[in-house]
């Protein structure tokens, strides 16, 4: 049978509980215990305790498997939104590479080896400049 | 003369036309992007993982020998969880960043790049200066009431895309915490007293049973240091997951002025948890 993880939580709690409780019993009772039955109800404690522990453990791996779909969505949109956010930052490459082109289209126009040397660079510096 | 004014005039009729196409003026969503930059900080603390993973080897301080490989096979399977959990809380850090991203105003404007092409195109007597001015003034304006709706639109449809997994990632993430790394705290206190406990009653040394009542009470004191830091970053999980869950309600009234002083205030109320969980 597959537990849920509010089953396994549940029942760390509980195996927290029972550790506990044994635990009271044997402080409570010291003087009365013999040392073998003290070293008998500490076992079982420390073994309830690291059971509720296990549970923990199971509980966070049921918790992560149970909310893979979920996860795997919101990757989804987290990718949609970069990809907005760069549509942004392209639209900013687009008016620089406009700004250098005008340049570059009067350079030309003007019949000038310099300055259309000088404004290609400047487009092509625009053009390639990185987005981020 | 004529013509120049007749460009001016298509231009501010273009202006018009533009803005009432749009519909739109341009808007201030700081508040949206204060609030997805303070949860993206906050949900990158990866201070509470560490000490999950480093329960059982904590464990063995004060469990018997015979205790020791059963908290070794804790540990490796802690670990093998230890990518999955940081993934989570990397990926709500990034996706509240992208939504911040989508929420600020920097990324769309663009007037210092208008500017420039006016004056190129001024420059290069492509049009007179007063008309390249003009074509700056307008095209900042469309330009950015029309980025300013083109990101709202995108903001919208993430926020409405994503709230149901984004409530299910984070509403996960807050049980793990609330109920397993708290768990790990209570059994931390449970086996400091079954350590200490004993010892204290079996020995006859008033000295040295306060010597151990002090250590034990400084190893109860780091407890609930690591306890404060579970319930500050529960309350951080929650209230991104609120904030988001307002601005899913709010979807088509982003703007909205109640819904950005609300988002203020829980990006203030965030800082500080933040601040706190820093600072343990």
């Amino acid at each position: 049978m597959k537990l849920t993880s509010e089953e396994a939580f549940e029942l760390s709690r509980r195996f927290r509980e029972l550790s506990v409780e044994l635990g009271n019993f044997r402080f409570s009772k010291w003087k009365e215990l013999s040392p073998a039955q003290r070293r008998t109800t500490e076992d079982a404690e420390w073994s309830l305790l690291n059971a509720s522990s296990d549970m923990i453990t199971s509980a966070v791996g049921i918790v992560l498997d149970e909310t893979e779909t979920s996860f795997q969505k919101l990757q989804g949109s987290t990718n949609k939104a970069k990809r907005a956010i760069q549509t942004l930052k392209t639209v900013r490459k687009v008016i620089n590479i406009a700004t250098a082109a005008v340049g570059l289209a009067a350079a030309i126009i003007s019949r000038d080896p310099g300055a259309i040397a000088k404004n290609a660079k400047g487009l092509f510096s625009a053009a390639t400049e990185d987005d981020t | 003369m004529r013509h120049s004014q007749s460009i001016t005039s298509r231009i501010q009729l273009f202006l018009l036309t533009g803005l009432l196409v749009l519909g739109v003026g341009c808007t201030n969503l700081a508040p949206i992007t204060e609030f997805a930059d303070i949860s993206a900080q906050s949900a990158a603390y990866t201070g509470l993982v560490t000490q999950y993973l480093q329960f059982p080897e904590r464990q063995k301080r004060f469990q018997p020998s015979s205790q020791h490989a059963r908290l070794d096979q804790m540990s490796r399977e802690r670990a093998a969880q230890k990518e999955r959990l940081l993934l989570r809380q990397a990926f709500i850090e990034e996706y509240m960043d992208a939504l911040g991203q989508l929420a600020a105003d920097e990324p769309v404007t663009y007037d210092k790049e208008i500017d420039a092409l006016g004056k190129a195109v001024a420059a290069n007597k492509f049009a007179g200066e007063r008309d390249a001015g003009a074509f700056g003034s307008v095209s900042k304006i469309l330009f950015r009431a029309a980025a300013d709706d083109w990101r709202q639109r995108k903001l919208r449809e993430l926020i409405t895309e994503s709230n149901s997994p984004f409530q299910e990632v984070v509403g996960a993430l807050k049980r793990i915490v609330d109920q397993g790394f708290a768990g790990d705290t209570e059994n931390e206190e449970i086996a400091i007293r079954n350590y200490y406990q004993p010892i204290i009653l079996s020995s006859k040394d008033k000295a040295g049973i306060a010597a151990l009542e002090e250590w034990r009470d400084t190893r109860l004191a780091e407890v609930r240091v690591w306890r404060q830091a579970i319930t500050d970053y529960s309350e951080v999980l929650s209230k991104i997951a609120s904030g988001h869950q307002k601005l899913y309600d709010k979807r088509d009234d982003l703007d909205n002025k109640d819904l950005l002083q609300l988002m203020s205030r829980y990006a203030q109320d965030l800082r500080k948890r933040f601040d706190t969980l820093k600072s343990l």
